[in-house]
């Protein structure tokens, strides 16, 4: 019978887990270091707060590595002797049952008429082999048992240091405001004062902020940002359909936190978002048309078996515009929904409704003006068994507006002089004065 | 510490960021083969094992990485601010 083991390559295995424990030691060391310059001041505030949340679990999961790791190593290193020994009991049955084979042929080679004093000997061989080999068998027995036992209780071992924690969140992203400073002062914004005007940064951190285009002699004001996302689904897939289009997920999933001080996009202000959502199945619809002057959109969703749970607001102002929002909802259970809009002459009115099953509330409004449009958007909605929601808004692009009503008054004036041409023969006072009226 | 403020001492931050950089360039990876026991539930539990704890580990990384870099860059984000 052919065994696989070698025990030599047992021995090395338990020696790369031990390794492998020990190199998690000086990990440890390192994370509690870097926990521990936290927490004495390198870094203050709520960001702290999710770097030190982040080290913590990393802590915890790397303890939990070194005692796994330590533990095969043992459990590999009880099984190498027992191993060792029932390959050796096993190669001494061997032989002792290729002796006592032996023994036996040389009896049975014996003729009749042998001398009785060989004859006796040979026996006598034969008895001494046969006891070699029960003695060599138990002995073998005994260490089949102990191998068993050994192995079985690395099986055990590894069951049980398979079983992984979950991987500790990272802090979340925190970035460097783009150009603050120089969007700053080509708006006419007064810059923050900085403090310690550039001293300190190395090389590589003033390529960067040159990459970035910003200046490290020159006052800056600080944006710290914060962002942490987390999205999957068991199956995500676009779709068409002749002019609709759209998403399917089956077994989505979606965490989003985000907040922000500072910059956001040409205004300043204030902004914090958390989202979270779980669906077995989720499905959207667009399509998007031009009838006549007008834009068409329409949007149609749906989700069953999911949670939903939502929650906003931002402050912000600047040259650029302004901006209010402000929602809340939360929602378990099956909706759908439609919306649409339709945008005519800078004016784009739009409505949604949904119908919902389960439990839900929520409320949100949103103005702002930016770009020249002024957009304005609130709903409301409520479920306690049968409910719904209603969204409608209202965005008014102001240029295209004026433009628009230009236009119409260039086509009443038009219009007005084809009239004045065809009315041939009249009184040229007349024309004069309709002419005046316009 | 407080919630109502934010401040950091970039220096202190750049290193921590350095030294979390550092230990996961030096976290062992998986090298060695698949050793025999001679019984297969046990050798199947090994493998599984070693499996589980190579991606888990391989996460785990990928995690000290990230927050290596953001340390990094929450301590640039406080230099310029002039932290």
């Amino acid at each position: 019978m052919h065994d696989p083991a070698v025990p030599g390559a047992l021995l090395s295995a338990s020696a790369d887990n031990g390794a492998r424990a020990r190199a998690f030691d000086g990990t440890v060391t390192t994370l509690r270091t870097a926990t521990a310059g936290l927490a004495s001041g390198a870094l203050v505030g709520p960001c702290a707060t999710r770097f030190l949340t982040t080290l913590d679990g990393l802590q915890a999961a790397f303890v939990t590595a070194r005692a796994a790791h330590e533990e095969i190593a043992d459990a590999l290193r009880r099984t190498v002797a027992p191993i060792e020994e029932e390959q050796q009991a096993r190669d001494r049955l061997e032989k002792a049952e290729r002796l006592l084979a032996e023994a036996r042929q040389r009896l049975a080679g014996l003729p009749d008429s042998a001398d009785p004093a060989t004859l006796a000997q040979a026996k006598h061989a034969v008895e001494e082999a046969e006891q070699d080999v029960r003695q060599a068998r138990r002995r073998h027995e005994e260490a089949v048992r102990e191998r068993a036992r050994a192995v079985r209780g690395l099986a055990v071992a590894c069951q049980g240091a398979a079983v992984l924690g979950a991987l500790p969140a990272p802090p979340g992203e925190v970035v460097v405001g783009p150009r603050l400073h120089d969007a700053l002062r080509e708006k006419g914004m007064r810059p923050w004062r900085r403090t310690s005007r550039g001293r300190g940064l190395t090389p590589q951190e003033l390529r960067r902020l040159r990459r970035n285009g910003l200046s490290p002699a020159t006052p800056l004001a600080s944006l710290v940002y914060g962002k942490y996302g987390k999205d999957g689904a068991l199956l995500d897939e676009p779709w068409r359909l002749g002019p609709v289009d759209g998403r399917v997920a089956l077994g989505h999933r979606a965490f989003e936190v985000s907040g922000g001080v500072g910059r956001m996009g040409d205004r300043y202000g204030v902004r914090g978002d958390f989202r979270a959502e779980a669906y077995a199945l989720s499905a959207d619809a667009r399509l998007r048309r031009k009838l006549g002057p007008a834009d068409v959109a329409a949007n149609a969703s749906a989700r069953a078996i999911g949670a939903d749970a939502s929650a906003g607001g931002e402050v912000s102002a600047g040259p650029g515009g302004v901006r209010v929002r402000a929602e809340a909802g939360a929602f378990a259970g099956v909706k759908a929904g439609v919306d649409g809009s339709v945008e005519v002459a800078g004016v784009k009115p739009s409505a949604g409704l949904e119908g919902q099953a389960g439990v839900s509330a929520s409320a949100g409004v949103d103005f702002g003006f930016h770009d020249g449009k002024l957009k304005l958007a609130a709903s409301v909605g409520a479920a306690l068994g049968l409910g719904g929601k209603v969204t409608g808004g209202m965005e008014i692009d102001v240029g295209k507006l004026a433009g628009g009503a230009g236009d119409a008054a260039n086509a009443v004036a038009g219009g007005a002089g084809d009239a004045a041409k065809a009315v041939t023969g009249a009184p040229g006072n007349a024309v004069k004065a309709i002419k005046g009226l316009l | 510490m407080t919630t109502q403020r934010i401040a950091a001492q970039p220096a202190a931050l750049t290193s921590i960021g350095t030294h979390l950089g550092s230990a996961a360039a030096g976290l062992p990876g998986s090298r060695y083969g698949r050793p025999s026991t001679g019984d297969a539930t046990a050798d199947a539990a090994l493998h599984e094992f070693t499996a589980r704890w190579t991606d888990h580990l391989r996460g785990l990384e990928e995690i000290v990485r990230l927050t290596a870099r953001q340390a990094q860059l929450t301590a640039l984000a406080f230099r310029i601010a002039g932290g």
